[in-house]
């Protein structure tokens, strides 16, 4: 086949990709590093990166697409700018995570899956424990936990999150495309 | 370590097992039955479905049978309440979010899920929720339909689709629940291989588009039958439905045969039977009335047609002699219509003109290291000369893809184009009509000297111990000298050689054998020899030397050969001077055809007369290995509902044969038996093959382009779902697999001539323009042009007849 037009990122970050292939004695076991990798530059993966990553590891895009299907923090749709993800399991629902979960639904005028037509947020509820039962009920906000969480500091908290992307789109007055959409 | 044994008690009974056998062949062994879905002879275990769980001494938990290895002295019980309860369990598990539709399932009746219920589950379920829903018929690719609910995730699929066919193009995608059998996005299914996971997988899981709600099992008539598709030879059986009208041919299914098929079928030969029974089918023979123009054909008696067919063969003998008289039987007959056929032409007409050679090749075998298809499982070296196993032998890719992934045979391709082999491998280019050069550089690298072969090869040629397995395409006479004294040379060196050649037809091999070469009788005996002939019932000499195909079209057009006689010939399609073909079948020649349908050659002929499909005929096949294997027996044309009356291709012969000669061509079935295994044809046996001096230049119908010049040269690259016949006139099959007009450039050349992938071009050829898309590949070498042969609309013999072809730009028409 004639060559492909390369994906961005890897021109860009090639030295890095390198790096985290010769990081493992087998080039395939750089396959979940260089996913996240892929996904940190686009915000989600798509169907070029898939193609992408599989090449560079050696791997067919239908094993690298059962891979990304199987983990939940990696994503084949186009995301918000943050995704919160609302725990759904016993001890958050015992915490009242069932009325927060309405709570941000009606907030934010979606369902779980979907995403804030300004590209803001994804809402996304999971029913695998977060592993912060302690703080219960829990949000996570992208990476980070924010926890015992009331209908009052949800509605702080995506203040807060308006706020914080206005101010990273105000310098020079960009569009913010970060969510990708 | 032949001799080791282990020994164990399975239920008390004691077994003597080699080292490293499962528990669970142990047991079979032992007659102690262990249900399995996950496990399958021909996969890797992976013990994920847990129900040949089985308890062993010693160990805390059960321990999957399917996985587990026999230790001396191990104690296993398959029949304690614990057991008993595990796969009651695990059934409990399969079934919690299973549809419970088997009856409206395809499968109902052979599933296993059904079975092992049936015989182990529990009789109700405890779930009080609703099930999971899932899609119920996901379009996985051509031939394949998925329902994601009646999955039990055994990865079967998955497991055929890493290990045996390696191409990794089927997966388990998502987690737990929800997991399911996927592709990557936009990547159908269309492994040449897939309809293997329809039988692999346990349940009514993945189905097949052909077979979905069209019977039940138990309704089914089961026939064994060999495959026609392709030289390889798999054993098949054909599973028929009565009705009020007859019998219809509703799948084919695979009936393991470990030293051809493992078990393993390809999608041409699994899915391409719906011709058998094609509307399409010539119901009655046609002629041509007299003072029609060419084309014009109407349907006449069987009478008539003979008494046409015999009066003109009578009149060209009167006025040009047997010289006058050709007959050119396709591959696809049985040995015993083959040999019948040169009996016919021989014997009661007295002319050596008989060819089974239709597409350009020079041989189907050769008698330098005959080899076996499991040779490839012990070779250390494979060199593929111009053959493309996956399109032209497809089950016996699956043999070199194993040998290469697996077991770490070296793989070389050496040809015009390189085969899609899907495993590591190199690629020797070698330009049509120039393949001998390359085979005879590579033999003098096994001496230390040869020039142009890559030093890594030549190092690891030289390295390689044990043995060397040959693939060629029967094409090119001087590259299959050249490859017999390159093999010579490899022996020479005290190493093992052997070779298979991919005849062009399922039963070219046999095809010649049993005679039908205008320089051979049947058994590999010289035409030319006296002793040979009289033996044979024939004067000593022949009265001219017999015409191979190419001549006798020549001839033909010439006006020295007045009556051509072609059986299961396309030849307009499969030779490779299409202007040649055409120039002979519009000459003033009196042309009979003898096919199922009404091919590009047939509409040209003078009679066409209907001949039945492989289902209604018993007789014999020779695999590609020299196999001699049985098909049948039969005794019906499955022609369910259609008005179609056709006699097989034998018993036309024998017709033809006692109206010219006033008695039967053979005196019977005996007589017909005796002949063949005279000629080293007997049933089981394997066959002889052609000595290596046959392979004249002259035999060899693939025209070298001359001149150098501007140009490519055309290379016609087979396909599996391509052909001249059968495929073609199978509406069903040709809809899953729908053949692109596609020619393939190497990237350089590409540039040279300003195009990029997609384009439509006009390839000019001596013989006008041929149009097409341009792929790009460097699987091509430079100056070479890639043309797929068999594809409806791409007339790929315009582009090999003579001279160069070159690329009359894109066809800007076209993109707007
Ligand atoms: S589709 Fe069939 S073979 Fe494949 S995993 Fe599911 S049950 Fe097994
Ligand atoms: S490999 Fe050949 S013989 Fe075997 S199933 Fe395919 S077409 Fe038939
Ligand atoms: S249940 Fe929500 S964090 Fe564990
Ligand atoms: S058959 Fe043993 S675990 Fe599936």
């Amino acid at each position: 086949m004639m060559e492909k037009q390369a994906v961005s990122w890897v021109v860009e970050r090639h030295e890095e990709i390198e790096a985290l292939i010769n990081r493992y004695p087998e080039r395939r076991s750089a396959v979940l590093p260089l996913l996240h990798l892929a996904q940190e530059a686009r915000g989600y993966l798509a169907t070029e990166d898939v193609e992408a990553v599989a090449e560079l590891v050696g791997m067919t895009p239908s094993e690298v697409t059962g891979i990304v299907s199987f983990y939940s923090l990696l994503h084949r749709q186009p995301r918000g700018r943050y995704t919160l993800t609302l725990c759904q399991n016993l001890p958050c629902v015992l915490a009242g995570a069932e009325a927060l979960a309405q709570h941000l639904r009606q907030r934010l005028g979606i369902a779980p899956g979907e995403t804030t037509p300004d590209g803001l947020l994804t809402l996304e509820e999971t029913h695998e424990c977060l592993a912060a039962c302690d703080g219960a009920p829990v949000v996570q906000v992208n990476l980070e936990y924010a926890t015992h969480m009331t209908p009052e500091k949800v509605d702080r908290l995506l203040e807060a999150l308006r706020a914080a992307s206005q101010e990273a789109a105000a310098p020079d007055g960009e569009e913010d495309d970060a969510g990708g959409l | 370590m032949s001799g080791e044994r282990v020994s164990l008690t399975i239920d008390g009974r004691a077994v003597q097992v080699p080292p490293g056998t499962l528990v669970l062949d142990a047991a079979r062994q032992a007659g102690v039955e262990i249900p399995v879905f996950c496990s399958h002879d021909q996969l890797d275990p992976v013990a994920v479905c847990r129900i040949c769980l089985v308890e062993v001494e010693g160990s805390r938990k059960l321990v999957p049978a399917c996985s587990e290895r026999v230790r001396e002295g191990m104690v296993v019980r398959t029949d304690t309440p614990q057991v008993a309860e595990a796969r009651k369990s695990v059934l409990e598990f399969l079934l919690i979010n299973h549809p419970l539709d088997c009856p409206v399932c395809d499968k109902g009746g052979e599933c296993d899920l059904q079975d092992l219920t049936y015989q182990y589950g529990p009789a109700l379920s405890r779930l009080a929720d609703a099930k999971m829903r899932k899609p119920k018929a996901v379009d996985l690719g051509p031939f394949i339909v998925l329902d994601e609910e009646r999955c039990i995730l055994c990865r079967r699929c998955t497991r055929f689709d890493h290990q045996v066919a390696q191409e990794r193009t089927l997966v388990v995608g998502q987690r737990a629940h929800e997991a399911l059998i996927t592709t990557a996005e936009g990547v159908p299914y269309a492994s040449v291989f897939s309809g293997n996971t329809i039988e692999l997988c346990p349940v009514g899981a993945l189905t097949s588009k052909f077979y979905r709600f069209r019977a039940r099992p138990w309704d089914l008539v089961r026939v064994d039958e060999i495959c026609h598709g392709c030289p390889v030879g798999c054993h098949i059986q054909l599973h028929f439905r009565a009705n009020v009208e007859g019998a219809r041919l509703e799948r084919v299914v695979s009936r393991p045969f470990e030293p051809i098929d493992d078990g393993w079928l390809c999608d041409r030969g699994r899915f391409n039977y719906g011709f058998v029974q094609s509307p399409e089918r010539i119901a009655q023979p046609l002629v041509r009335p007299l003072g029609a123009p060419r084309g014009t054909l109407v349907p006449t008696s069987w009478e008539e047609a003979f008494r046409r067919v015999v009066g003109r063969l009578q009149e060209v003998l009167a006025t040009q002699g047997p010289q006058g008289v050709g007959f050119i039987g396709g591959g696809r007959l049985t040995n015993e219509e083959a040999y019948l056929l040169q009996r016919l032409a021989r014997q009661v007409v007295g002319t050596e003109n008989v060819d089974h050679r239709v597409a350009g090749e020079a041989a189907a075998s050769l008698d330098v290291a005959p080899g076996r298809i499991t040779d490839l499982d012990r070779a250390a070296v494979i060199l593929v000369v111009g053959a493309h196993p996956g399109q032209s032998a497809p089950v016996v890719d699956l043999r070199i893809r194993r040998a290469a992934a697996r077991q770490g045979a070296l793989l070389l391709t050496l040809g015009p184009v390189d085969p899609e082999l899907r495993v590591p491998h190199q690629f020797l280019p070698a330009a049509p009509g120039h393949l001998a050069d390359r085979l005879e550089a590579l033999a003098q690298s096994l001496a230390g000297g040869g020039e142009g072969v890559p030093p890594r090869v030549a190092q690891e040629l030289h390295e390689r111990e044990g043995l060397l397995v040959a693939l060629w395409d029967g094409r090119e006479a001087a590259a299959g000298r050249a490859l017999a004294a390159f093999l010579q040379t490899w022996q020479a060196q005290g190493r093992e050689a052997r070779l298979l050649v991919v005849g062009d037809q399922a039963n070219s091999r046999g095809a010649e054998a049993a005679g039908l070469r205008p320089d051979l009788l049947p058994g590999y005996r010289l035409a030319a020899d006296p002793e040979a002939r009289r033996q044979a019932g024939l004067a000593p000499e022949p009265a001219a030397p017999g015409l191979s195909t190419q001549a006798m079209l020549e001839h033909a057009v010439a006006g020295r050969l007045g009556f051509l006689y072609l059986v299961g010939a396309n030849l307009v399609e499969t030779f490779p001077d299409r202007a040649l073909a055409t120039a002979a079948l519009e000459s003033e020649a009196f042309v009979v055809v003898q096919d199922l349908f009404l091919t590009e050659t047939a509409r040209l002929a003078d009679v066409v007369l209907p001949a039945a499909p492989f289902t209604a005929r018993a007789g014999h096949l020779t695999n590609l290995e020299g196999r001699v294997q049985a098909t049948g027996p039969r005794s019906t044309d499955p022609a369910a509902g259609l008005p179609v009356e056709a006699w097989t291709d034998g018993q036309i012969f024998e017709h033809l044969g006692e109206a010219l000669q006033g008695r039967p061509l053979v005196a019977g079935a005996g007589e017909l038996a005796t002949a063949l295994a005279a000629a080293g044809l007997g049933s089981g046996t394997f066959a002889g093959a052609l000595p290596v001096a046959l392979l004249h230049e002259a035999s060899d119908g693939s025209p070298t382009p001359s001149g150098s010049g501007e140009g490519l040269v055309a290379a016609p690259l087979p396909t599996i779902h391509g052909g001249g016949g059968t495929s073609r006139f199978d509406r069903a099959y040709g809809e899953r697999r729908p053949l692109a007009a596609v020619v393939y450039l190497n990237p350089e050349d590409a540039q040279r001539w300003g195009v990029v992938p997609g384009d439509r071009v006009g390839l000019e050829a001596g013989d006008g323009v041929v149009e097409a898309e341009v792929q790009v590949t460097r699987r091509v070498m430079a100056g070479v042009l890639g043309v797929p042969r068999g594809v409806p609309g791409l007339a790929w013999n315009r582009l090999t007849g003579a001279g160069r072809v070159r690329v009359r730009g894109r066809l800007l028409e076209e993109v707007g």
